[in-house]
Order: C-alpha cells, then sequence, then structure tokens
C-alpha cells in the first residue's frame, strides 16, 4: 500500500485502460494455441522418432501440454502484475504516479496538487476517442517537472476531479483564521465563546 | 524435416517416468518463487485489500488446476509405464 498523512484521502485509483492489455492477451492466446496447433493438427513434431516412451505416450504428451500451459499462466500473470501496478492514485493533496516495469523495476512519483500549473489531455485517433482514454500531462510549478501518464481511461473526468482539488486547496490557503481575542479586538461586539469552526 | 534430421543423427531421448517427476518437481520450485514474489508485489504495492485477495485466489485456483493437471499425467505415465 502507499504510504500516504492520515488526514490525506484517496480520491481516485487509476489503472492504465484495459486496450493496453489486448496487445498481451493475443500474444497469450498464440502461445496456448502454440503446442496444440503443432501436436495436434500439423503434426510438425513426431515425438516418437527422437523420443522412447516408456510409457502411454497421451500422457506424456498431456504432461507437456500442461507444462506448457503452466508457463504461459506465469507469463500472463507477470503481464498483469506489470499492467496492475501501474497506476495513478490522486487523493486530496497529491497526486502519485507509479511505474512499474516488470517485476524488479518501480518508479513511484508524487506532486502536490497546490503545485500543479496545467493539466492537459491528449487524444489521438479513433481507438483513444471512442474508447475513451489518452495522455494526461501535469506541469508543476517552480522547477520544470512534468507528470505524464499514458492510457489513462476517462482522461477528462480525471482532469475535472484534478481541478477541483486544486480549487479546494486554493480556497482553504486564503482562508483566514484568526484568534478569538484578536476577533474580539477587532469587533468588539461579536461573541468569542463559540469560536469560528476550523476545517 | 526435423524428424528427418533427427532420425539421421540418432538423437532419442529416453522418457521414464522419474524425469517427469524432476521436471514436475521443478514447475513445482518455480511457481513456488513466483508465487512469493507475486504475493509481495500485491501485498506491498497493491492499492485494494479485496482487489489482493481476489487475484491471489485466482492465482491460486488456476496454478492449482495445472499442477493437478502436471501431477495427475506424471502419475498416469508412471503406471502406464509399469
Amino acid at each position: 500500500m502507499i504510504e500516504i498523512d492520515s488526514n490525506e484521502k484517496v480520491l481516485r485509483v487509476v489503472h492504465k485502460h484495459w486496450f493496453v492489455l489486448l496487445a498481451n492477451v493475443f500474444i497469450l492466446i498464440t502461445f496456448v494455441f502454440i503446442p496444440i496447433v503443432l501436436l495436434f493438427v500439423l503434426h510438425l513434431i513426431p515425438f516418437e522418432n527422437f523420443v522412447s516412451f516408456r510409457g502411454s505416450s497421451f500422457d506424456a504428451e498431456a504432461f507437456f501440454l500442461f507444462l506448457w500451459l503452466l508457463i504461459v499462466w506465469l507469463i500472463g500473470w507477470a503481464m498483469w502484475i506489470d499492467y496492475y501496478l501501474d497506476v495513478l492514485i490522486i487523493t486530496n493533496k497529491r497526486i502519485f504516479d507509479i511505474k512499474q516495469h516488470g517485476f524488479f523495476k518501480r518508479a513511484s512519483a508524487s506532486f502536490r496538487i497546490d503545485r500543479i500549473q496545467n493539466v492537459t489531455v491528449d487524444q489521438k485517433g479513433i481507438i483513444q476517442t471512442l474508447l475513451d482514454f489518452g495522455t494526461l500531462q501535469m506541469q508543476t510549478a517552480g522547477d520544470n517537472e512534468n507528470l505524464t501518464a499514458t492510457h489513462i481511461p476517462r482522461p477528462y473526468e480525471i482532469k475535472k476531479i484534478i481541478n477541483e482539488m486544486q480549487d479546494q486547496e486554493l480556497d482553504s490557503s486564503q482562508e483566514v483564521h484568526l484568534h478569538p481575542a484578536t476577533l474580539k479586538q477587532i469587533t468588539p461586539g461579536a461573541h468569542t465563546e463559540t469560536p469560528p469552526e476550523t476545517p | 524435416m526435423t524428424s528427418a534430421i533427427l532420425g539421421q543423427t540418432g538423437f532419442q531421448i529416453s522418457l521414464n517416468p522419474f524425469f517427469l517427476f524432476v521436471i514436475f518437481t521443478l514447475a513445482m520450485l518455480v511457481w513456488g518463487v513466483f508465487f512469493w514474489v507475486i504475493r509481495y508485489h500485491l501485498k506491498k504495492y497493491g492499492t485494494s485489500i479485496l482487489e489482493t485477495l481476489a487475484m491471489t485466489l485466482v492465482f491460486l485456483l488456476g496454478s492449482g488446476v495445472l499442477l493437478a493437471g502436471l501431477a495427475l499425467f506424471a502419475f498416469l505415465y508412471n503406471l502406464s509405464a509399469q
């Protein structure tokens, strides 16, 4: 789990669009069918010529087929973990951009909402437009650090959430909280028994 | 063509049941390491406990079916070899 402050609230966890997974799914389906096609349709690998079976050849072939399926299953999970852990987390204070590359390479960056100056959405092509996903770019103030998140589903909705959080942060930073004694000095008629609510 | 080349070289593997059990043990070891790595990633970096549990369950179920298939056919091959 990500480490956030106790007063920080996770608003949205955004994974990449499912379209990104399609290429991987096609690869896996091809992998599943490779031995089936080779063994049972094309007979390209006549095992009997170079393997001497001590028992039933059907059982041995089924064993290796299951072994192959297990390998494909594990490759599929590696792909899924890569996809699933690549995530954009929006809290009421910050945006976390976590990029997972394989099992052992992970990059995590966080940007304060109030430091973000500009949020742009880039949707290119018919697929991105119809399936409603695109690239979200955020520019931060000061240091020229940019956050680029690709294949984000419903990017305009995410942009709206970020803009709303920015407005809230701006409003709360402009609020002036006075001590009851000071308030009494500047407004003599004011009741100080009930101090103003602090958010 | 492949078989012709292999036939000329006289290359032959004797597939005894013990060999299948060795492969099965290796597959179990690799699977165990993989499961440990996946569990570590999901536990440490997952964003939802429920999703993590669901994924672990699906992984264990699918793996269970495949490993059971492996064990079954290794066993059946062993039976037919005797």
